[in-house]
């Protein structure tokens, strides 16, 4: 095999692993379907996120639950308040909860979620 | 009220008076006395009446006594030529021959908006004679009793609220006692004249309020009738002078006019008895004595007597003889005095009464003033015995040789003159006083006449006379109150005023306490939705009113304590429990320690009863646990199993032993684990229902165990999508 080719080779492969790495590894930005939501859990230093389908009459309550199930984490919610995650409890930080950037007062029972919406779970 | 010839609706009110009351009036023979008489209308079925139809001789009724609205108007309708009637009924006491003076009637009207025309108000008096005409005795026949021709024409208009007084209602109230001795009038309207609507609402009887309508008189008693006069004949003069010239002076004596002086005082004479073949008039004259010289014939006896004619006629005196006797000799002398002596009996009011002798000589009617008894043989002992009419009273004798009773002994050993003295009886009436309850209190009179203490119940006065105000003051026995009064003419505060023109029945109302509450059960508050180290008892007690009155305070008293709190007012009545505030239980009750306790109530009378006698209770030996729990995931999701987990406490050094689960729509649905598990089946909506009963360890001899339950709605998921972790972005 020429030089010539072998060089042309490695720099496909390069650009293949680098094409990889972008949309599949740590260093691609996931994409949201148009019938998915994601919710993200941000712990102060560290965040998870979590993406998935949108059904009819699902909360906010109900996107931790699944988010939960797949990131094997628990929590606990009285009446729709978010009082634990893992082993981040409310003390003096609390756990609040952004929808689309605007933060929700309300129990996370009564929120319904749709396609696109992005939720965010801080602990602050 | 229109007047004749005006285009204006006309009201025509008919109103008919009956009206029963005694008066009993006091006069003399020499003077004339104003008597005044006013009253109101009583509250008997017949004292208010209207003609419920329309004409004359159709429905008659009387007035409804437990209707106030009937009781309050009188009003119909009236068509052209009709005749209506209506009215109250007075019954009156007034002699045959009074003299009017005054006479009008006033009624209270109440709504003014039916009586601002009133047209033509004829009234018209019944001649009242016997027993009073009844409404409901006679219903159809007033108008068959005799009426006076004379009547009163009333027109006014715009009658305010208030007192309306009626024209004088002198000239048919004269006519009638003109004829007649009036024991009762009815007074009433007639009209034919004026077609219409006529309609005066006014208050016909005082239930209460001294509104009944009023009926007032001023007469005057008539003059005493005018009789015979009295006349005594007189022991013949003979003085020695004329006895040579055998002249005797006859002489009689008018004792008494009659009412009338005597136009002629005769002295006559025969000589045979009864048979008076000469006479002699000594002309007219008052009381007192008249003469006339005769010349007698020696040794003929000579019968003479006095009489004096007045206008109603002859008044004679007994027979006397006078006799010249020869003596053998011929010496004329003059007979020893007669044996036989006369009794003059004299009354100062002839219709006082009558008197009557033993003898049979004096009989003395209403009519007779003075009467001579026939001859009584000398030392013939006479009882006059008087018997007062109706109206007086016997008061005295004078001349009597003794007196028995009121009966006048007299010894005829000369001719003697007594004298009864009759008095007008004094128009007295009664008080009487009721009082619910004997001993709630004490009532006295402000004339001294009533004075029931707590032993009376009820109490009639001695005799008022009419016109008296009197003044009942109640005084409440210690645990009652003053109510009210019934009966009274006013009240001013607690106090019953009484005009006494008739005879009155008052009532006083004395309040009694509430009955004695009894102490009932405990009822606890142990639980807590917080943590609370809590138990708080809840008492109980009866109430009941002999008067039926409502609660309106109570006051409790838990012992071993300070006095818990002063007077609680009922929001409601009754209020029958009492639980203190958390703060003073926390503050005051110890656990495992008994209280006793007692309650008393308060009417709205502001009486309390009697404090209870003690109830009790005993506080737990410790607190009750609260009751937690918490379960794992949250939410639960359906068909997936959840974790609980106890989270109660305990207290006092217990813990908690027992457990009994709840889960709605779970399985398994129940659990005594203290940390059971379970899976929803069914997603209820509004969450499903968890409950758990915690028990303590609290011994049965301490009353343990303690529980207390709890609960909570637990939100459980559907299924859902799967979701995937993905780099945080």
């Amino acid at each position: 095999m020429p030089k010539s080719y072998l060089t042309i080779l490695i720099i496909a492969i390069l650009i293949g692993i680098g094409l990889i790495f972008y949309f599949l590894g740590p260093f691609g930005k996931p994409k949201i379907g148009s019938n998915e939501a994601a919710l993200i859990i941000n712990y102060g230093e560290t965040k998870r996120a979590f993406i998935g389908e949108v059904i009819e009459g699902m909360t906010i309550s109900d996107a931790l639950l699944v988010s939960a199930k797949a990131g094997n984490f628990d929590f606990d919610a009285e009446e729709g308040i978010l009082k634990r995650i893992g082993q981040f409890e409310q003390n003096e930080k609390k756990w609040n909860a952004y929808l689309n950037g605007t933060k929700i007062g309300d129990s996370l029972n009564k929120i319904f979620i749709k396609a696109k919406d992005k939720i965010e779970l801080k602990f602050e | 009220m229109a007047v004749a010839g005006n285009n204006m609706k006309k009201f025509l009110f008919s109103i008919l008076f009956i009206f029963t009351i005694g008066f009993l009036f006091s006069f003399s023979a020499q003077e004339v006395q104003a008597i005044s008489a006013s009253t109101s209308v009583s509250v008997s079925s017949d004292d208010a009446w209207e003609d419920a139809d329309n004409a004359l001789g159709g429905g008659y009724g009387t007035m409804n006594t437990t209707d106030s609205y009937t009781r309050t108007k009188l009003y119909m309708n009236v068509e052209p030529d009709e005749e209506f009637q209506a009215g109250f009924r007075w019954v009156i006491s007034i002699p045959k021959g009074s003299t009017i003076t005054q006479a009008y009637a006033q009624f209270y009207i109440y709504d003014a908006s039916y009586d601002n025309i009133m047209d033509e108000i004829k009234w018209y008096f019944h001649d009242g004679t016997g027993s009073p005409p009844s409404f409901s005795s006679v219903a159809g026949n007033i108008s068959s009793r005799s009426k006076t021709s004379n009547y009163m024409v009333w027109q006014q208009t715009n009658i305010p609220i208030g007192w309306a007084t009626t024209p004088s209602l002198v000239l048919p109230l004269q006519e009638i006692v003109t004829a007649y001795d009036v024991s009762a009038l009815v007074l009433f309207n007639e009209s034919t004249t004026n077609a219409g609507s006529y309609e005066l609402r006014v208050r016909t009887r005082d239930y209460g309020s001294n509104y009944a309508a009023r009926l007032y008189v001023t007469y005057t008693l008539p003059p005493p009738p005018v009789v015979i006069p009295t006349v005594t004949t007189d022991i013949a003069d003979i003085a020695s002078v004329d006895l040579s010239n055998n002249k005797a002076t006859l002489k009689g004596t008018v004792t008494a006019t009659g009412g009338a002086n005597p136009s002629q005082r005769v002295l006559e004479w025969g000589t045979s008895t009864g048979s008076y073949t000469q006479s002699y008039d000594t002309g007219a004259g008052a009381t007192g004595t008249f003469a006339y010289t005769i010349t007698l014939t020696p040794g003929t006896i000579y019968y003479y007597r006095a009489k004096a004619y007045n206008s109603t006629g002859w008044g004679y005196g007994a027979e006397k003889r006078v006799v010249i006797y020869l003596a053998p000799g011929g010496q004329k002398v003059i007979p020893a005095a007669a044996a036989t002596t006369t009794l003059t009996l004299n009354k100062n009011i002839a219709p006082g009464g009558t008197v009557i002798s033993s003898t049979g000589s004096i009989s003395c009617g209403t009519a007779c003033l003075t009467q001579t008894s026939t001859p009584i043989a000398s030392g013939t002992s006479v009882v006059l015995t008087p018997t007062a009419a109706s109206g007086y009273t016997f008061s005295s004798w004078t001349g009597c040789t003794s007196v028995t009773g009121n009966n006048c002994n007299v010894t005829m050993n000369v001719n003697k003159t007594v004298t009864a003295t009759f008095a007008a009886a004094i128009a007295t009436t009664t008080l009487t006083l009721n009082k619910n309850i004997a001993a709630a209190g004490t009532v006295i009179s402000s004339t001294g006449s009533i004075s029931c203490g707590t032993a009376c119940l009820t109490q009639t006065s001695t005799p008022i006379a009419s016109g008296t105000s009197v003044v009942l003051t109640p005084t409440a026995a210690s645990g009652y109150t003053f109510s009210s009064w019934t009966g009274c003419t006013s009240v001013t505060g607690n106090n019953c005023n009484v005009t006494m023109n008739v005879n009155k029945t008052v009532t006083a109302t004395f309040n009694r306490p509430p009955d004695q509450p009894i102490p009932q059960g405990v009822s606890w508050t142990h639980c807590w939705d917080e943590e609370l180290e809590l138990s708080i008892p809840m008492v109980n007690w009866t109430y009941s009113d002999p008067d039926g009155d409502p609660q309106s305070a109570y006051e409790i008293k838990i012992y071993g304590l300070s006095t818990l709190d002063a007077t609680i007012t009922c929001p409601t009545s009754p209020c029958l429990s009492y639980a203190p505030t958390q703060g003073w239980v926390g503050n005051n009750l110890n656990w495992g320690v008994t209280y006793n306790w007692q309650v008393r109530v308060k009417d709205d009378k502001n009486n309390w009863s009697l404090w209870s006698n003690n109830g009790s209770f005993t506080m737990p030996s410790h607190a009750h646990p609260w009751v937690d729990f918490s379960w794992s995931p949250s939410p639960p999701i359906i068909n997936n199993e959840v974790q609980f987990t106890d989270r109660s406490k305990a207290y006092g050094g217990a813990t908690t032993s027992g457990w009994n689960w709840s889960f709605d729509f779970g399985n398994p649905p129940s659990s005594s684990l203290r940390n059971p598990t379970t899976t929803f089946s069914v997603i209820e909506t509004g969450g499903n229902g968890v409950s758990l009963q915690a028990c303590d360890n609290t011994l049965p001899a301490q009353g343990g165990p303690y529980c207390c339950p709890g609960s909570k709605t637990i939100t459980v998921s559907s299924s859902l999508p799967e979701w995937i972790e993905v780099p945080p972005f």
